[in-house]
């Protein structure tokens, strides 16, 4: 199941929200870890038996780890906390990783979320080995931080120490459903109405010919960008949203990033959540920033050489987290006195190149594309082709909105303008998300049109 | 007491103040939620969309099943209440937002719809046009000929939207037909150019209408040797109200059309045999009509094998290899020859040259439109 279908909007969450708003309080987290194993079942429910068994094996060992803590045994905690550790990171070696090499496992399909839920599950054990956070007693409680349905497929990001206080806080309110339903309409319709739009113009620009010209190449590249930056917020905004209705605070995971002037800033912007991950949980434990520029630097290669990883197995994944180890260093030791001598707007403007530039390999499926790709957008290919203009026309009205909707500008004129008419704002700004939301229920509903053409084809 | 204490008006009724709800959303998104799905269980279901020509998903079994197979999901969507009219929005959201194509259709200028041109496979069409020839070099005694159709949109560019990339059809065609010299060529591009682009093709389908077939057999029929006249024929439409396929790939509905049937002036008898032995008296098949499908009037639709034997008298007999365009221009050769054998290949398994066989065969007719022609692979398996 997807939260952008409308199996989920018109039946999983409105059952959902009446079930746990009607339900007692000491029962409402089960009703909602009931709606997240439905949710991570739905379609495939042999992912369901994956995660359980993910969980279960790291919620013990969890505790077993705590008890030894205890009973000072640390040597043993870290022994046992190394096993737990492997056993998370042999899951998603075995489903992400094998099937690249192991021609036998090529068939093999992740569970839902996996990437995400070792996040949680890694998280866990470090927090409860560190002793930053005790270990949980209650399976439901751990069950509902691991497979939380509006988090369970791509974050945010959330660790143990910040989602344990907040379960006994699981309630539903008018303010919950207020701000969590405007936020879930919003990043419905920045998925639907943006990103879809712009990945159409996308696919069909890459298959042209124009593709292989400069300006179709550029254009291309605009598109990935915009098209990924409203993919993924929109959706961390449904999820933040969901999580909001049922008084969960969820971190927040995109903050404007083509708007940033530094890549560092860049970095804290964009998939913040993971950021933030592989700073407490590698960057630090690593030494950080703490050594020597030498040690700085083999721990920045550390995390980058890892995130590169994560999101893919392959070598222009590396190439993509090397390029940002690269920038991050540069401005790290190299460019940091630098930067201060251009006005904001060229430091905007300059990191959203070298942002999109890196989306370059993030997209290509080998480094032969990767390079062609490259070349073509400095000059090594001919300048224009018809087919370009057509797809600047036909895409050109999203990528406009994606632009305008990506700094922070809008939100700025709308916090100004609700401090001085808050009524009047709220109830306009209602309405317009309700179109929006009928919008994306059209959008939805045509996700599902098929026709049957004739045998007289 | 002052004024701003005395909270009471002088006419003594009391003012309440409205307060927007502090949830005003949240009420009128679950409020909406809430309304569309009571019409959902309220209203009985459709068996069949017309729009989109297929059966809609049957309500779910009550069973475990129901979480993995997907069958809810595609029970919700079919039955999702509005459906036709959420179709038409997003379709108007999509072209204000710059789109011109829908489901592998191109939306054109007053209702026009065209099929996206399809990639070339240059291996495929090297393998049609050499099988083509080993077959006219096999069998001399017949008088091959090739009738490529180009598609709608070759004809009404200025209907396209501006800088679309697109292959030249017209090209395409002479780099084909250049490949081909024991078979003849009819020039079925210039044919059809003469003419008002209106008239050929339908705006909503893929297929020429009976007019366009009728202008291409200027050209077909001075090569297959016969004297065709479009004015041995009458006109006849049978329906106002075709909507074709295009529009449901598309789900850009509105324009009905005509269809109509040439039908000669001097009636020669003949019958029309199925693959399956069921014999008919007519190449059209009036019960069509009815449905969606209205194009399978012409002989119902395609099929393996359909023979046609006639009282013409000629001395001629005709094997076609074809696609559906032929089903609507094969009723206007009937007059000319005495037997019409018409194979669609990518129904066809048996092997072509007991079909050969079966008859004298004095000519050889390739009808294709080019969109099929260029990614098909069935003719040069069937001759081979």
């Amino acid at each position: 199941m997807q939260l952008d279908q409308l199996l989920f909007v018109f039946a999983f969450l409105p059952l959902c929200i009446a079930v746990c708003a009607a339900m007692p309080q000491k029962l409402k987290k089960a009703s909602l870890a009931l709606f997240s194993l439905l949710f991570a079942a739905w379609g495939r429910p042999a992912d369901l038996i994956i995660i359980l068994s993910a969980s279960f094996f790291v919620f013990f060992t969890g505790l077993e780890i705590g008890a030894l803590r205890e009973n000072g045994c640390r040597r043993l905690a870290g022994l046992v906390f190394a096993g737990g550790f492997a056993g998370v990171l042999g899951l998603i070696v075995l489903y992400k990783y094998l099937p690249l090499t192991v021609g036998s496992l090529s068939s093999l399909t992740p569970p839902v979320g996996l990437s995400f839920i070792t996040f949680s599950l890694l998280s866990y054990l470090f927090d409860v080995f560190s002793g930053r956070s005790g270990p949980a007693k209650d399976p439901v409680g751990f069950f509902l931080f691991v497979g939380f349905f509006p988090k369970l497929i791509s974050g945010p990001i959330i660790a143990w120490h910040d989602f344990e206080h907040q379960l006994e806080g699981c309630r539903i309110s008018a303010d919950s459903l207020e701000r969590g339903l405007r936020r879930f309409a919003v990043g419905l319709a920045k998925k639907l109405l943006i990103a879809n739009a712009i990945a159409a113009s996308y696919n069909a620009l890459a298959a042209s010919s124009g593709a292989r010209t400069v300006a179709g190449s550029w254009l291309a590249l605009l598109f990935v960008s915009f098209m990924l930056y409203y993919d993924f917020s929109g959706y961390s905004d449904m999820a933040i949203g969901l999580g909001a209705v049922f008084g969960f605070e969820l971190p927040e995971n995109f903050l404007h990033p083509y708007a940033c002037d530094s890549m560092t800033g860049f970095w804290r912007s964009w998939h913040a959540t993971l950021g933030r991950w592989f700073r407490d949980y590698v960057y630090i434990p690593l030494g950080g920033s703490r050594g020597t520029k030498l040690e700085t630097l083999v721990n920045m290669l550390c995390v980058w050489f890892l995130t590169g990883f994560w999101h893919g197995g392959t070598l222009t994944f590396f190439v993509w987290g090397m390029w940002h180890f690269a920038l991050l260093a540069l401005e790290k030791f190299i460019f940091r006195n630098v930067r201060e001598k251009f006005p904001h707007p060229v430091r905007v403007a300059i990191v959203f190149l070298l942002a999109i530039i890196g989306w370059v390999p993030f997209f290509s499926d080998s480094l032969t594309k990767t390079v062609g790709w490259l070349g073509r957008l400095f000059g090594g290919a001919p300048l224009w082709d018809a087919s370009v203009g057509y797809y600047l026309l036909t895409g050109g009205a999203a990528l406009v909105l994606a632009v305008l909707g990506s700094g922070n500008l809008p939100g700025k004129l709308y916090k100004k303008a609700l401090d001085r008419s808050p009524d009047f704002l709220r109830a306009v700004s209602a309405v317009f998300i309700l179109l929006l939301f009928a919008v994306c229920v059209a959008l939805m509903t045509g996700e599902t049109y098929t026709s049957f053409l004739y045998a007289g084809f | 007491m002052t004024d701003l204490e005395n909270k009471t008006p002088p006419d003594g009724v009391k003012k309440t103040s409205f307060r927007l709800p502090k949830a005003l959303f949240a009420i009128l998104m679950l409020s909406f939620i809430a309304v569309m799905d009571a019409i959902f269980f309220a209203l009985p279901k459709k068996s069949f969309s017309e729009n989109e020509n297929r059966v809609l998903a049957p309500a779910p079994s009550l069973s475990p099943s129901v979480i993995s197979d997907g069958s809810a999901d595609a029970y919700f969507a079919d039955h999702f209440p509005l459906r036709d009219s959420w179709m038409e929005l997003q379709l108007a959201v999509r072209s204000a937002m710059g789109s011109r194509e829908s489901g592998g259709v191109i939306l054109g200028d007053g209702g026009w719809l065209f099929l996206a041109q399809p990639e070339p496979d240059q291996k495929a069409l090297t393998s049609s046009v050499a099988a083509m020839e080993a077959f006219a070099a096999a069998h001399p005694e017949i008088n091959c000929v090739a009738a490529l159709v180009p598609n709608s949109l070759t004809f009404n560019s200025s209907r396209l939207p501006d800088g679309i990339p697109l292959y030249s059809q017209k090209e395409l065609l002479a780099q084909i037909l250049s490949g081909l010299s024991l078979t003849k060529s009819a020039d079925v591009y210039s044919a059809l150019a003469m003419h008002d682009p209106d008239a050929l093709f339908y705006r909503t389908d893929h297929h020429w209408t009976t007019y366009g077939a009728q202008c291409a057999l200027s050209a077909i029929a001075p090569a297959l040797q016969t004297d065709f006249s479009a004015s041995d024929f009458e006109m006849l439409t049978v329906s106002a109200s075709f909507e074709g396929t295009l529009a449901s790939k598309s789900g850009r509905h509105g324009v009905k059309e005509k269809i109509t049937v040439a039908v000669p002036l001097e009636p020669v008898p003949y019958s029309v045999t199925y693959h399956d032995g069921s014999v008919f008296g007519s190449a059209f098949v009036p019960e069509k009509l009815d449905g969606k499908d209205k194009y399978a009037v012409f002989f119902g639709g395609n099929y393996p094998v359909v023979r046609i034997v006639t009282a013409a008298g000629t001395g001629k007999r005709l094997l076609v290899f074809k696609d559906s365009f032929a089903n609507c221009l094969v009723p206007m050769l009937i007059p000319y020859f005495d037997e019409i054998v018409m194979v669609d290949p990518r129904y066809y398994y048996d092997d072509v040259q007991l079909l050969v066989n079966s008859a004298p065969f004095t000519d050889a007719l390739y009808l294709y439109n080019l969109d099929t022609f260029v990614t098909d692979t069935a003719l040069a398996r069937a001759l081979s």
